[in-house]
């Protein structure tokens, strides 16, 4: 397994490279941001200095060996827009995205979830078959509308939670957090349900269907004739063989969750990290962009990692494969 | 003004004449917390990093400059009490005195040195002050509250750039970069409003300076909230999480004006879209102006003056404005809106004639018309709108237009290559006068001393570049105007050279607590803004 890990890790290597330079390659070809950030009076002389200085007018290979050059000593570099240190600005927003990402994550898992599995060993039921309706409406309703919907109904006709921002946060270790406050969760609750809803649905229907397959195999009537409790059969045996695809898809749509954010958190005026890509990527900030795109595909292949560990965990077949 | 006749505008002046009277009167309402939504945040909060008006406008509260702008972006009296200029261009500035930074220290002459120095010293600034000083050639404080300012010639908008200029303190400044100010470290000026705390792009807090030298400022406290999204910037006002929001969207003007625990507040703004047209290449740019077979023509048609006059008689600007825009906007004459310095009154909008229009082009020798490209970015809404308008007009009158936007960041590189001949752009007086319009879109292009620097269609008349050059060295006022008025008929009712479309309003929302007034410069903060009584 070790050395599976290692393996990923190192394969995750090449990725990174290959996409740092098609990232940087690709705003280099739009063109100089100077040309977009300088003031509309600026003169030729001080948009040429500005670029030298940044070293903007050097041709690509040296500019990408540069910046190569400072991220391998751990510098992200400074923000064309702000000055500021690339690392400062992202580790600012990023704990707000995730945040609104996990929490989304277990409202969607955690409703989704029990809800589907119930509705999976009681397929006839009335319960069931609203739960599949309502489910369908979850997958199509468009992420902003449903989080425009929620804004007017619950902070502007009936204002029982506030409309925007993280409210109070808590700091620990110079780190901004909003769901350690009261305040805060309430701010959570919106952009996370928001988020959340088309996952819910998404989890509904992966355990229906998984339960009422798995239900009538053999093995699960074999449990019946031993005379096993039904909660028994349902969380312990049958529950088990369902979970392999969840967690596929559980890890697929974190990543999915993350950079679907962008939306929500435009809604919801939520100050996180999908904002400030977009932002940056308006103002042509190259650095802020780079970096984001790295950071980003470092989690998706961690997150791939930890699923593909969830397997052997839970599936005794592809222990043997690779031992095999 | 007529400029200023929507009812909606001579409303909320009534209202801020009664609310600046009932204040004259009576005991300043105190004691009041104000929230704002903001559109957008700035790029910094070092005052010398970023010369764009939202940043000026942020710090603007905590900091002063010798003079200030109000809402028609005139200037004014601030740290400097008065001034006073001789001939060959010295300037005597007599500082105000009493006045402290928010640290106790006193604000002396020689911290307006030490900020002087401090703008060439931001070397990362993508946009830096150094422009606003341009016109000096040296400063020194003579003593503790008079400082002698020594210009290149005439400067008659220095008092008008040293706005821009926020003073800090010397014993504060010395050795802070950038990044200090972001912490809120360095962030001490002399300002009605003190800096609290600040998460970048998020929420930045300030709270009443009780020593200011000024009237007492009118919030107790101030938080500033950057909400971009328009429909949640909205969301937010109606359900209360705050009191005022800029940048209201069009579409929904109605709900809040219906809504009775709700006020609108807008005003026309200094900026101008306008259509800027290649008349420097003989040979059209490939691909921009096309016969009707689509192959080049071999002569660039725009450099005739009546293929100009026709495509800007072939637009309805009052029903672009209506209709189009949504009446979120002016018919524009000229190149500044109604009522800045250097405005032509005699200039009329030009009145919409198509059968004029097609007899024109026909005189000029495209009695068939032929096929232009017109361009712009599609980051600004009211411009992807106008440009779909402004191509119909023209196809009606004979010369098929085709549209193409994209993004500001595409946008703008390749106008500076010239890939673009019929380009919709727009500029804001940001100094509130017009020889820094005709200078930057309509001055002749040279780059070594910064004139036309945005003239993207190259237009080039060295009559009007005359004038303006004239006009900047012009101190008498009256004789100034009159140079920039006749300079702006040149451009735009003789030449065509560029054509004016429309002065956008700008628009704010608040509730019944809050009285606003709109600035003209398009900027939010809380000196704009006071309680209701």
């Amino acid at each position: 397994m070790t050395e599976m890990i290692i393996r990923r890790l190192l394969q995750s290597v090449v990725t990174l490279l290959v996409l740092s330079f098609i990232t940087f390659a690709g705003i280099y070809l739009i063109g100089n941001p100077m040309e977009v950030l300088a003031d509309e009076s600026a003169t030729a002389a001080q948009i040429q200095a500005a670029t030298e200085r940044l070293g903007l007018d050097q041709p690509l290979w040296v500019q990408y060996w540069h910046y190569m050059e400072r991220l391998f000593a751990g510098d992200f570099g400074r923000s064309y827009v702000t000055s500021l240190p690339v690392s400062t600005m992202i580790l600012q927003r990023l704990p707000a995205t995730l945040e609104m990402t996990v929490i989304s994550l277990l409202i969607s898992v955690g409703i989704g979830l029990p809800l589907g599995v119930v509705a999976g060993v009681f397929p006839k039921s009335r319960w069931s078959r609203g739960g599949s309706v309502l489910s369908v409406l979850g997958f199509s309703l468009p992420n902003f509308w449903f989080g425009l919907m929620l804004l007017l109904c619950l902070a502007v006709w009936f204002p029982i939670l506030p409309a925007i921002g993280r409210g109070q946060t808590v700091e620990v270790n110079g780190v901004a957090w909003s769901f350690l406050t009261r305040d805060g969760l309430a701010h959570l609750a919106m952009p996370a349900l928001t988020l959340a809803i088309g996952n819910m649905a998404l989890m509904f229907r992966l355990a229906k269907s998984g339960m009422q397959e798995v239900m009538l195999l053999d093995y699960i009537k074999l449990a019946r004739i031993k005379g096993l409790p039904s909660r028994r059969i349902v969380v312990v045996h049958a529950l088990r063989n369902v979970m392999i695809p969840i967690i596929t898809i559980i890890g697929l749509e974190i990543g999915g969750l993350i950079a679907g954010s962008i939306i929500t958190e435009t809604v919801f005026a939520w100050p996180g990290i999908g904002k400030l890509l977009i932002d940056s990527i308006n103002m042509l900030d190259r650095p802020v962009v780079v970096a984001y795109m790295l950071i980003f595909t470092f989690t998706f292949v961690l997150i791939n990692l930890i699923v593909d560990i969830c397997y052997i965990v839970l599936d005794p077949r592809t222990r043997e494969a690779l031992q095999g | 003004m007529s400029f200023l006749d929507s009812s909606r505008m001579y409303l909320a002046r009534t209202a801020t004449s009664l609310v600046l009277l009932a204040a004259l009167g009576a005991a300043p309402v105190l004691a009041q917390e104000l929230v704002m939504g903001m559109a957008s945040a700035p790029t910094s909060i070092d005052p010398h990093f970023h010369a764009n008006s939202s940043n000026i406008s942020m710090t603007g509260q905590v900091f002063e400059g010798l003079t200030w702008k109000d809402e028609f972006m005139q200037p004014h009296a601030s740290l400097a009490e008065s001034w006073d200029v001789t001939e060959d261009g010295v300037w005597t500035f007599h500082l105000r005195q009493g006045v402290t930074f928010h640290n106790g220290e006193p604000f002396t002459a020689d911290d307006v040195v030490f900020t002087f120095d401090r703008l060439p010293t931001i070397t990362d600034s993508p946009s830096p002050f150094t422009a606003r000083l341009a016109d000096i050639e040296s400063y020194r404080a003579i003593d503790e509250h008079t400082l002698e300012v020594v210009t290149k010639g005439a400067a008659p908008n220095l008092p008008i750039n040293l706005a821009d200029v926020q003073i800090v303190s010397r014993a504060v400044g010395e050795g802070k970069t950038t990044d200090d100010y972001v912490t809120g470290e360095a962030m001490i000026g002399t300002g009605p409003y003190k800096f609290v705390s600040a998460r970048i792009g998020e929420v930045y807090e300030f709270a009443r300076n009780d020593d200011y030298w000024g009237e007492t400022p009118a919030w107790e406290t101030v938080t500033q909230r950057v909400i971009g999204s328009d429909p949640a910037r909205v969301a937010a006002l109606l359900s209360g999480d705050v009191d005022l929001i800029s940048d209201v969207p069009v579409t929904d003007f109605s709900t809040i004006e219906a809504n009775p625990d709700m006020r609108l507040w807008s005003t026309g703004t200094s900026s101008i879209a306008f259509i800027a047209i290649d008349v420097e290449h003989e040979k059209p740019i490939p691909g921009q102006a096309t016969d009707l077979a689509g192959n080049d023509l071999p002569v660039n048609p725009m450099l005739d003056q009546r293929v100009r006059h026709a495509l800007s008689m072939a637009i309805d600007r009052v029903g672009l404005v209506e209709r189009g825009l949504s009446n979120d906007a002016y018919p524009a004459s000229q190149l500044v809106p109604e009522g800045m310095f250097g405005f032509n009154p005699d200039i009329p909008v030009e009145p919409f004639d198509l059968e004029g229009a097609k007899a024109l082009l026909a005189e000029a020798g495209y009695p068939d018309g032929f096929k232009v490209v017109l361009s712009t970015s599609n980051d600004d809404t009211m411009r992807a709108r106008s440009i779909q308008a402004v191509a119909q007009m023209w196809t009606r009158a004979g010369v098929q237009t085709t549209v193409e936007t994209m993004p500001h960041a595409v946008f703008i590189p390749k106008t500076n290559d010239f890939e673009y001949a019929h380009m919709i752009h727009s500029w804001g007086t940001s100094t509130g006068e017009a020889a820094y319009t005709l200078r930057g879109i309509a001055g002749t292009r040279d780059h070594e001393h910064g004139i036309g620097t945005s003239n993207r269609g190259r237009y080039s008349n060295p009559e009007v570049d005359a004038m303006v050059t004239e006009a900047s060295s012009t101190v008498d006022d009256a004789a100034r105007e009159e140079l920039l008025r006749r300079a702006m008929a040149i451009v735009v009712a003789e030449d065509y050279g560029l054509i004016p479309l429309y002065n956008r309003k700008a628009t704010w929302a608040s509730n019944a607590s809050v009285v606003y007034t709109p600035s003209r410069a398009n900027v939010s903060n809380a000196l704009f803004a006071r309680p209701a009584e």
